[in-house]
């Protein structure tokens, strides 16, 4: 090999002769997985759904748990990432690692699963952000107009509108550049840091008696009589029980699971070793153990039966047990953590924290529905069309256009049908199932190319490690379906002998469709002159 | 890289100087960079880099922000192909195209040129015909953190026919004061220029003008060394080597 001069002092090898600068490093990847975790959702549903419908479970536990298993799969995906550094998330490893079709057909009903969970981000913004924080900041200044506007927005087409405005914001942000989107996330995200920073020295040094004193005087709310109420009306009080602990983990999982996305924008992550793996697994430990704090803090602050006795009541729809009432909002950790404060400053330190943390999760869901597109449109079995870039914008604005624009119909079918497809988590559990299988079976079926990887290097007794974390990941992912088709309260099964789910129609036609589309456009491809299969046998150059 | 037979330099320079001159006549201004830049700029150079045996090698364009458009353009008229996945992730600041008549690659960078420091070439685009000024060329090459042997030949190349200060005709020295100015802003590219530098000194890349090479190097250094510091310079060195500071680049991967 040719002498080098290197200032690095990292041993002699080939220069990358016409290197890029990328735009996302370690610190812009752990800022995106730790977005699409959202802290805030993670906590508002583990604190809202936890002690209310699992009485029994250790919230923290189940979180711990559920970033037990989502750090062997983000093992998985940091090897996918560095075989294939490139974007469009988890069809590049299925389509080179297992099957063209199936890839695309399993990550178009991801795409649609992604863009369902982002308007239900943005549902949450309204709901557990803007309606909350118009409520309780109402409440604590005794504003009557704050109060009507947070009932208003919490109405079909406050959601609808504000939840489409988040949406829209998003796009036309991925639009103006990922390096300028990498940059806002930058800055909400060291927003939100200290905005939770502010919100664990209120709960950690707010009493129980302080919280009780606030609750009755800003709600009229009795603290033991939320608890005798929802008593009467069925709430059982439980003791802590590791099976129902277990059970609940889906829970705290369904955020986490955002924990490995940045696979999705693989191109776009410079030094994709390092990036990665810190960006990855970073994520997943720190949110893991923030959100699994939360409910320590939460127990401290609100009590464990009240804040189940409290939820209970409000999904029960017993209003005289609950602040909807008086408050105009549910009881979500935000408005029990505002009542807390009394304050309207800290009240909307804590408002504004969450909905940045909610936010989070709108723009990146659909920055990588938009990099599969954009991947599908490469490999020939999407209209080209779909991977244009913008001369004037330089990104990728049809594809990022479409992902808003179905982001905005499920927008429409939450707000108005008030529709919760819980199951569809099953679907994507088992897409990406299948990208376990695909890494279980890679280093057997595409040996050159997983040899000429930097995955081929780490080994535990000669066994890739990467087999080692697909077959635990799979594991995982086989409990993680199991509870929830048993589990009519988290999801429920997609179908039965008696009963076919929406959810299940829903992705059987997404399946037919993506079938159909898939066969004849390698077909018409073909007509063309053109082998859309030779893309998915190419080995990389040397 | 999985490489065919390289064009030859004949095709390399016609396309190149084509592209130029097609560009200056739609209104645009495009240079030359990189080491098809170094053997336009003086034939010299590209003398010196044929008896050291340096391949003929791709086509490295700068152009302005706002001719982007009409560059794509141009060399999508010409048969050039851009790649898309580049297109995806530079977002506007690079530009990558392959000819498949011909088998050449060509990069186009915006504004500047962004590897392991940045050079701003925007303002000086246009003060050369052809090629960006002669100290850009020689900069793009100290600015490398691992340079490879053909990188300091070209380095030597330019050293080795361009002397250090005043010419005869402007362009045809290399400005001491431009570098050692550019520099004295930038304690992390001085770090890597100078270091680069001082090797070369030490092993001017078997150049058989060694003795002129040493001589200018030397030259170069000691104005390097007596431009004053900015603060910022001043505070960053107090970090030194502790920082990193350098810019990762990464490879270009093939898109599988």
């Amino acid at each position: 090999m040719a002498q080098q001069a290197d200032l690095t002092g990292r041993g002699v090898f080939s220069r990358p002769a016409s290197g890029l600068i990328r735009v996302a490093g370690s610190a812009d990847v752990f800022i995106y997985n730790v977005g699409l975790v959202s802290v805030g959702i993670a906590i508002a549903l583990n604190q809202y759904y936890g002690p209310s419908l699992y009485p029994g479970a250790g919230v923290w536990l189940s979180t711990l748990l559920a970033a037990l298993g989502m750090l062997a799969i983000a093992a998985t995906f940091y090897f996918w990432s560095v075989i294939f550094p490139r974007s469009g998330g988890v069809y590049v490893s299925l389509s080179r690692g297992l099957s063209p079709g199936f890839a695309f057909v399993g990550s178009l009903v991801e795409t649609v699963i992604l863009l369902y969970y982002a308007a239900f981000a943005a549902s949450l913004i309204v709901k557990v952000g803007l309606s909350s924080f118009l409520a309780t900041v109402g409440v604590v200044a005794g504003n009557k107009t704050l109060l009507d506007w947070a009932a208003s927005t919490a109405e079909p087409t406050g959601v609808f509108w504000i939840g489409t405005a988040s949406l829209v914001l998003a796009g036309v942000l991925l639009a103006t550049g990922t390096r300028r989107y990498f940059s806002v996330q930058k800055v909400l995200f060291a927003l939100a840091v200290a905005g939770t920073v502010v919100l664990v020295a209120v709960m950690l040094l707010g009493s129980r008696g302080t919280f009780k004193a606030n609750l009755h005087k800003l709600t009229g709310l009795d603290y033991a009589g939320v608890v005798a109420t929802a008593k009467q009306n069925g709430y059982v009080t439980g003791s802590f029980n590791l099976a129902t602990s277990i059970k609940f983990l889906v829970f705290p999982l369904l955020p986490l699971l955002g924990a490995v996305q940045s696979i999705g924008i693989g191109g776009e992550v410079k030094r994709v070793r390092r990036s990665q793996l810190f960006g990855m697994l970073g994520a997943v430990v720190a949110t893991g153990v923030l959100i699994a704090l939360f409910d320590g803090l939460a127990a401290k602050a609100f009590g464990y039966e009240f804040q189940g006795a409290i939820g209970f009541n409000s999904i029960s729809g017993i209003a005289e047990g609950s602040t909807e009432a008086s408050v105009g909002a549910s009881p979500w950790f935000t408005v029990l953590a505002g009542i807390l404060t009394s304050n309207v400053v800290l009240a909307t330190v804590i408002m504004a924290t969450f909905v940045a943390w909610i936010w989070f999760w709108i723009p990146a869901e659909l920055a990588y529905t938009t990099r599969t597109m954009i991947a599908w449109s490469f490999d020939r079995i999407a209209p080209d069309r779909l991977g244009h870039v913008s001369e004037r914008f330089h990104t990728p604005v049809v594809a990022i256009g479409l992902s808003t624009a179905g982001a905005v119909v499920f927008m429409w079918l939450i707000a108005y049908r008030n529709i919760a497809f819980l199951s569809l988590i099953e679907a994507l559990v088992v897409v990406w199932g299948a990208a376990m299988v695909a890494a279980i079976l890679f280093p057997r079926t595409r040996r050159e190319l997983f040899q000429a990887s930097p995955a081929a290097g780490s080994r535990i007794g000669g066994v890739p490690v990467m087999v080692v974390t697909a077959v635990l990941s799979l594991a995982f992912f086989a409990l993680v379906l199991f509870l929830l088709w048993n589990d009519p309260i988290a999801a429920g099964p997609m179908f039965t002998l008696s009963h076919v789910s929406r959810e299940f129609w829903i992705v059987l036609g997404i399946v037919v469709f993506g079938v159909a589309w898939f066969l004849g456009t390698r077909a018409y491809r073909r007509r063309q002159g053109i082998d859309v299969d030779l893309a998915f046998r190419q080995i990389p150059i040397e | 890289m999985g490489e065919g037979p390289r064009p030859g330099w004949a095709a390399v320079h016609d396309e190149a100087v084509a592209l130029v001159a097609e560009a200056a006549a739609r209104g645009q201004v495009l240079r030359l960079v990189g080491s098809t830049g170094i053997r336009l700029h003086c034939p010299p150079a590209a003398a010196a880099l044929d008896r050291l045996g340096r391949p003929a090698k791709d086509i490295d364009l700068v152009c302005r922000h706002e001719d982007r458009k009409g560059m794509r353009r141009l060399l999508e008229d010409r048969g050039w192909q851009v790649d898309r996945d580049l297109l995806v992730a530079m977002e506007g600041r690079r530009y990558a195209f392959h000819h498949p008549g011909s088998g050449l690659e060509l990069d186009v960078f915006v504004d500047r040129m962004e590897f392991c420091h940045t050079i701003e070439l925007r303002d000086r685009l246009a003060a050369r015909e052809l090629t960006v000024p002669v100290e850009d060329l020689l900069l793009q090459k100290l600015q490398i953190i691992r340079q490879t042997v053909t990188d300091r030949m070209d380095a030597a190349a330019l050293l080795a026919t361009h002397p250090v200060g005043e010419a005869d005709q402007p362009g045809e020295a290399i400005d001491p004061a431009y570098v050692a100015g550019l520099l004295a802003r930038d304690w992390g590219f001085h770090h890597t220029a100078t270091a680069n530098l001082a090797a070369l000194r030490d092993d001017p890349a078997g150049n058989g003008s060694a003795g002129t090479v040493r001589g200018r190097i030397d030259a170069l250094l000691g104005a390097i060394e007596a431009a004053p510091k900015s603060v910022r310079w001043r505070a960053r060195s107090r970090v030194g080597e502790r920082m990193q500071w350098w810019q990762d680049v990464d490879e270009r991967e093939a898109v599988y």
